[in-house]
């Protein structure tokens, strides 16, 4: 569903060079349910940022169900988003005038879903998330879990293929965090929707089946079910890349990937 | 995005902000009033000018004169005139005949007792009715009709005077009693015989030379714009007028010395099928080398300062329309960076570009539409209480100092629409800008 290739992201401040991301690379199957997991500033939303065509890569490539994200223009990506894309923030960024069902059917109104409909379906997601009586409640009348809840419904609401959360749960207490984190486990997998979480709560993280682990800007594990899958995924990753990209690569850790780039050539020869 | 949700969504945003809304409507409703009531005042100016004319002259009526000497312009002659006719939009072209010599004077009743002295025009039969003269009794002069058939002025048989009687009981005045009513006059045009007779001075006062009995079909109604015949005299065709003139001058012994030469005119007059049409039917006589008038000359000239001043008055009301759309700019650039965040959010949310751009315009275009209608209203409300207070300060009188037509309310209110658009274009477009990112940088 998401394949990121070779990423890397520098920021300039100040004349000097950050470089924020370097040299990742993954691919997150369809349905599944991922966290990103790191130190504050090991550069995990960045990461989420550029998956989500929000931010543009200095280099390398983020392509979403085959279309390369990486490359859209700024209204591409707005249809694109609309389309495919549910996003979770942080700090819920629910619009204040709106109420909890205005809210929710939000992002199906850029759609040009008819208000009836959207707002039925807007009803139905938010009673099973438990705030049936809720409904027609500002966001300033609801609690920090209850207005996250109205965010995550806000982004399920469409069905999209993926869905990208930047520490949803980071604002909750314990509490409310592990609600949250199960009730965004089992929306997923009921709909089949590819998932993809930042935390920097390594406990957190394990909830999930597949953890990537950064640090400084770069994937220092990647864990489907707590086995590594490090070697497989970038094998998948460079399934369709070209010489450029490996000729370019003179990072340390090129011995693996240039093996594995070459395995693939030869095949493709 | 549905169009009527992008509404809902603008209005929503002005409501969050209302004194704020309020304000920048405030100044459109402002420049509104400025401008519409400068137009207006200009309407009204143009209005008076032309109610003005209309009194002055028959718009659609040239008078055609040679006063040039110069001998390759070909005096007027009946063929001249009616050449004249030829010309695109000529309704009638028709020489006008003043008698040189030809002293008269109109009688009626027993030994002549009621007298009068009738103003007499000579125009061709045929031009009467195009020339635009309108019947209050009667008929006009057919072409088969005996000599001396005539039409006369609405007032004709209240000129008459009773010699037999002392002043003030020799007139009957044309004056109507309270119901509307007209006194009968001495005579009546229809049923009285009515002479018309040409005298001249001897010692023993005035001696008649000739008589001719006046068989009048008609009675016109009275058209300042027209002439004074129209009120009391006779219309008269031209023949019969020259016939008139011709024995006068034989019994008196006058010599004519135009004698056997073609007949010239002093004056013919042309009447055009439409006011539009009045300039370019005066380019071409004009061309021929005649003199004209016409009182769409004054009209033209008129035209062109009320243009002048409705320009400058426009001009004035447009500064207070400009204030008002730097302010209408200035609220849509503040919102724009309040709700930053919230661009941010709704573009992360997969708000199509053109959707933010358009929700900005919209909610310019309300501010501009909302001040305009809102001005407009006050703007009605205003010329209503100029024109009362200027009517009673002028000493009545119907003249408006201000007109709002319908074009010019509508005008308002699009202008003030099209300056709210205009106003919000540039923050629109930096809506637009807002990175998705915003939504997560400014928390
Ligand atoms: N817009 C930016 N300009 C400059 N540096 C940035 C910017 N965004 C992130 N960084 C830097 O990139 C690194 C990764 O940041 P971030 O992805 O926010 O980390 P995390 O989300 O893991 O805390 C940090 O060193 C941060 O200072
Ligand atoms: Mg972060």
């Amino acid at each position: 569903m998401i394949k990121v290739q070779n990423l890397r992201k520098v920021y300039k401040v100040g004349g000097e060079k950050v470089v924020a991301l370097d040299n990742i690379s993954m691919h997150i199957p369809p349905g599944e349910f991922c966290c990103i997991v790191g130190t504050s500033g090991s550069g995990k939303s960045t990461l989420l940022n550029m998956l989500a065509g929000l931010e543009k890569p200095t280099k390398g490539k983020v392509s979403i169900a085959g279309k390369m994200v990486s490359k859209m223009t700024e209204k591409e990506l707005a249809i694109f988003r609309q389309q495919n894309i549910g996003f979770i923030f942080q700090s819920y960024n629910l619009m204040p005038t709106l109420t909890a069902v205005e809210n929710v059917a939000f992002p199906l109104m850029f759609k040009g879903i008819d208000k009836k409909i959207r707002e039925k379906k807007a009803r139905k997601m938010l009673k099973e998330m438990g705030l049936g009586d809720r409904l027609d409640h500002k966001p300033g009348e609801l609690s920090g879990g209850q207005q996250q809840r109205v965010g995550i419904a806000r982004a399920f609401v469409g069905k999209p293929k993926v869905i990208f959360a930047d520490e949803p749960t980071g604002n909750l207490d314990s509490a409310t965090t592990e609600q949250v984190m199960k009730m965004l486990l089992e929306i997923s997998r009921a709909n089949n929707i590819t998932f993809v979480m930042v935390t920097h709560d390594p406990e957190l993280a394990k909830m999930a089946r597949r953890v990537i682990t950064l640090k400084d800007g770069r994937i220092v594990s990647d864990t489907r079910d707590g086995i590594s899958i490090i070697d497989e995924d970038l094998l998948l990753a460079q399934h369709d890349e070209t010489e450029t990209f490996t000729s370019e690569n003179t990072e340390p850790d090129k011995n693996i990937t240039k093996e594995k780039a070459e395995d693939t050539n030869d095949e493709n020869a | 995005m549905k169009i009527s949700d992008l509404l809902r969504l603008s209005f929503d945003n002005l409501k969050r902000r209302k004194g704020r809304t309020f304000l920048t409507v405030l100044g459109v409703i402002i420049g509104t009033c400025s401008i519409v009531m400068m137009v207006s005042i200009g309407v009204a100016l143009d209005k008076s000018y032309d109610d003005m004319l209309q009194n002055m002259g028959d718009l659609t009526l040239i008078e055609v004169y040679n006063w040039s000497g110069n001998s390759d312009v070909e005096p007027l002659t009946d063929e001249v005139i009616d050449g004249f006719m030829a010309i695109e939009d000529v309704r009638v072209a028709t020489p006008l005949y003043q008698p040189r010599y030809f002293n008269s004077r109109l009688v009626s009743g027993n030994n002549d007792k009621y007298r009068s002295w009738g103003n007499i025009r000579g125009i061709k039969r045929e031009a009467l009715e195009v020339y635009g003269y309108e019947l209050v009794e009667g008929r006009f002069p057919q072409k088969n009709d005996k000599d001396f058939t005539v039409v006369v002025g609405e007032f004709f048989a209240y000129n008459f005077e009773n010699t037999r009687k002392k002043y003030p009981n020799n007139y009957i005045d044309a004056i109507p009693d309270e119901n509307g009513v007209y006194p009968k006059p001495f005579v009546d045009v229809f049923e009285d015989e009515i002479k018309i007779q040409g005298y001249t001075y001897t010692e023993n006062g005035e001696t008649v030379v000739m008589e001719e009995t006046l068989n009048i079909v008609g009675v016109i109604k009275q058209d300042e714009s027209k002439g004074y015949e129209t009120y009391s005299g006779i219309i008269m065709d031209i023949e019969d007028l020259i016939a008139l003139e011709q024995e006068y001058m034989k019994k008196n012994d006058i010599r004519d010395e135009n004698k056997g030469k073609k007949r010239e005119y002093d004056q013919a007059l042309v009447k055009v099928n439409d006011i539009d049409n009045v300039d370019a039917v005066i380019e071409t006589i004009e061309s021929y080398g005649y003199n004209t008038w016409s009182a769409t000359s004054y009209r033209n000239e008129m035209k062109k300062q009320t243009q002048m001043i409705q320009l400058i008055l426009g001009g004035l009301g447009s500064i207070a329309m400009l204030v008002s759309a730097i302010s209408i700019a200035n609220t849509m650039t503040m919102a724009i960076y309040e709700r930053t965040k919230e661009i941010g959010v709704m573009k992360v949310l997969g708000c199509e570009l053109k959707d933010i751009k358009n929700m900005f315009l919209a909610e310019a275009a309300a501010i501009g539409f909302l001040g305009g209608v809102v001005g407009l209203i006050i703007c009605y409300g205003l010329s209503a209480v100029m024109n009362t207070v200027g009517a009673s300060l002028m000493g009545g009188g119907d003249t408006a100092i201000s007109i709002i037509p319908l074009w010019l309310a509508l005008f308002g209110t699009g202008f003030s629409t099209f300056v709210g658009i205009i106003s919000g274009y540039v923050p629109a477009v930096r809506a637009v800008k807002i990175t998705a990112l915003s939504a997560i940088r400014h928390d």
